[in-house]
């Protein structure tokens, strides 16, 4: 193995890892404060990709204003969710949820098809370039991709720790009965928190499709990246999220090029069974009743 | 008075019972029954072959239509209506079982269109039996191809017949080509079209430097294309792939320091990959794709999907024929109630004015039997961030093809 060849897998890895990392931090914050699987989760970061798409590469309009509208139509839609669909749910059974969880997956994703075809897209890229370090290649849009991934990633963490929102919604994942007694207001933590790990949802969704292409049903195999991740850190971990995105985007980077795909994908299961097995409420978690 | 009203209501009723008695009897010619050949599409609208599935389906009902506008197909001193049936796969092949017994026990059709492997291979174990004609485009599963297979036509082109034509243009274009390295999807369909290129690259006196094979999954493609590129090849192929994937091959490429013509016999049109890679779409070769119309044939096409379905995909051109091709068989066989009286019928069949010029069926030599789509092969090259019509010729078939 060269330096180089180490260097690129490198840096292939930190980018995945921070860009599933994001994916599944949306994800793992729904489920802390609202109790919620949200299996419509690669639904939502469809939409976000795909809302960038027609703002900058159907209406050429600005990239990062794109970006922002983007995250908050979808907060919004999600905080709209939350309030149309999950809230009457709450208290009761957590089937009933899933349920509906299920069925956006299949609402959202045969809407796209219909609106947006089942032909790929691809959001043009809002800088070229690159660089090389040790004879590997890193774009310059890989490099911002990942430093955004890391801000929000970042603004997040800030945001639940530093902030008086923040404290409520961790009051809120800890003990909603108590948070309640507080004072705090937990409907409404419900709705922002819905509507945040949507709009970060999105984002993700506006950086893969940069990255990558769109396409309607982009979003399952993100719910599945998702799920794996958060398993792997722990439901309601953002440091685990985070820690479980960097572990995935590493044994995909480094067994994809060295062994093949199938070892990466296979592997990545087998990593989620051993941390399971040692800690079954994953790296960060916390034991659910 | 309540005597008359009812006198009045049951004349009433009497007269249209009477009147929808005569109609019946299909006096005027808008009233009489059509002559209908029921043809079955049993193609993926849903799931990762949804694009070609829902070109394909496109491309025969647009060609039923026009055959019906002109007076339909002439059989004896009889008009037959084409009728397109068609179900979704689902790019599953227990559905494609599950559609094609649905189309021949409950349908009655007697002749299926499908597309993508996994739809063929689930359809071919109940219609050959059946004595179903089957139209298809499907790149692999060789062993359910050729004499065996007597009522199985593959109408498009696999990336074998077309590497007879546009990698003639390549080795022209970019002389410095020596060696090639594949990336395909990690199923039989990739596995076949590897096979196809082992044999073309020996034909053609091109390194093969070995395969890399992507799971459908995958969302980042630069661990795999860093894999590639540490064999330095000289040219890279992808297929069958589709748009989406090729571009993001591309972008990885490019951004990974490959300079050479990167090669996807299937993704049949530019606009995903120019809007994924940009600057970087340079030296894409995509065989059996055009972008602007070049004949009155393609522009006549092109119109009318526009009117009909909204746009025009490029890949349904590709498969607009079939269906002229067997609406021909029909009036030479005289039948089509007989398909094996079709079937030697299509084999037959040479059409001129295609929108891919001529085609035909061919492959005695290579299948034992006339099964195989011929026709002119269009490249479209990307060069300066622009598609371009680079090269069209009917495939150089080897000896004893």
């Amino acid at each position: 193995m060269t330096v180089q060849l180490l260097v690129q897998m490198t840096m292939t890895g930190v980018t995945l890892g921070l860009i599933y990392g994001l994916i599944a931090i949306g994800l793992t914050l729904i489920f802390g404060v609202m109790r919620i699987i949200q299996y419509a989760h690669g639904e939502i970061y469809m939409l976000g990709a795909y809302i960038l798409y027609y703002w900058f590469d159907v209406l050429k309009l600005p990239y990062w204003a794109g970006f922002v509208v983007s995250a908050l139509v979808i907060f919004f839609f999600g905080a709209g969710l939350q309030l149309l669909l999950f809230r009457p749910l709450h208290g009761k059974e957590m089937l009933y949820s899933l349920a509906v969880s299920l069925a956006l997956i299949f609402i959202i994703s045969s809407a796209g098809l219909i609106f947006f075809r089942p032909v790929g897209r691809g959001i043009s890229s809002f800088v070229t370039g690159q660089i090389q370090i040790a004879g590997a290649e890193w774009t310059y849009e890989r490099m911002v991709i990942a430093g955004i991934s890391l801000v929000l990633i970042l603004a997040l963490w800030f945001l639940l720790q530093r902030t008086k929102i923040g404290l409520a919604m961790r009051a809120v994942a800890e003990d909603p009965e108590t948070a309640g007694l507080q004072g705090i207001n937990n409907r409404r933590i419900h709705w922002i928190a819905m509507g945040l790990g949507s709009a970060l949802a999105a984002m993700a969704g506006c950086l893969f499709g940069t990255l990558m292409w769109i396409l309607p049903s982009m979003g399952f195999l993100a719910t599945i990246k998702a799920f794996m991740i958060v398993i792997m850190g722990g439901l309601g971990s953002v440091p685990g999220a985070l820690v479980g995105g960097f572990i995935l985007g590493f044994i995909d980077s480094f067994l994809t090029t060295l062994a093949t795909s199938e070892m990466a994908y296979i592997f990545g299961f087998i990593v989620i069974f051993v941390i399971l097995v040692f800690k079954p409420s994953g790296l960060f978690g916390q034991e659910w009743e | 008075m309540r005597k008359a009203m009812m006198l009045f209501a049951g004349l009433l009723v009497l007269a249209v019972l009477v009147g929808f008695s005569a109609c019946s009897r299909g006096t005027p010619s808008g009233m009489i029954q059509d002559k209908i050949i029921k043809i079955g599409g049993c193609v993926p609208l849903t799931g990762g072959s949804a694009y070609w599935g829902i070109c394909t389906d496109q491309a025969w009902k647009d060609g039923a239509e026009v055959i019906n506008a002109r007076g339909g197909v002439k059989i004896g001193k009889d008009a037959y209506k084409l009728q397109i049936i068609s179900y979704d796969t689902k790019t599953s092949t227990p559905d494609a079982q599950t559609v094609t017994k649905r189309l021949i026990e409950q349908d009655k059709v007697k002749y299926i269109f499908n597309q993508a492997a996994a739809s063929t291979v689930g359809m071919l174990e109940i219609s050959e039996p059946a004595k179903v004609l089957s139209s298809v485009a499907c790149w692999g599963y060789l062993e359910m191809y050729g004499k065996d297979y007597y009522y199985h036509f593959r109408s498009e082109m696999s990336d074998y017949e077309q590497g007879f034509a546009y990698i003639p243009y390549m080795k022209a274009k970019y002389p410095g080509v020596k060696t090639a390295v594949f990336i395909g999807p990690d199923d039989k369909d990739g596995y076949d079209c590897y096979y196809s290129y082992q044999r073309l690259m020996k034909y053609y006196g091109i390194q093969d430097l070995g395969v890399e094979y992507f799971q459908w999954d995958t969302v980042d493609f630069y661990p795999l294309v860093t894999k590639l590129l540490q064999k330095k090849p000289d040219w890279i192929i992808t297929s069958p792939t589709p748009p989406q994937q090729t571009a993001s091959i591309v972008k990885a490429a490019r951004e990974m320091g490959f300079k050479g013509p990167v090669a996807s016999p299937g993704a049949s049109e530019t606009k995903t990959i120019l809007e994924v890679c940009g600057e970087q779409a340079d030296k894409v070769v995509l065989p059996v794709t055009i972008e602007a119309m070049q004949t009155q044939v393609q522009k006549d096409l092109a119109e009318r999907f526009a009117k009909r379905f909204g746009n025009f995909n490029l890949y349904a051109g590709n498969l607009s024929w079939w269906v002229y091709a067997l609406a021909e068989a029909f009036e030479k066989a005289g039948t089509a109630e007989d398909t094996t009286k079709v079937a030697a019928a299509l084999g037959d069949v040479v059409l001129k004015d295609t929108f891919f010029g001529t085609a035909r069926y061919g492959g005695e030599g290579a299948y034992g039997i006339k099964r195989q789509g011929l026709y002119d092969c269009y490249t479209t090259v990307i060069e300066n961030q622009k598609p371009f019509l680079a090269d069209v010729r009917f495939p150089e078939l080897p000896p004893g093809y």
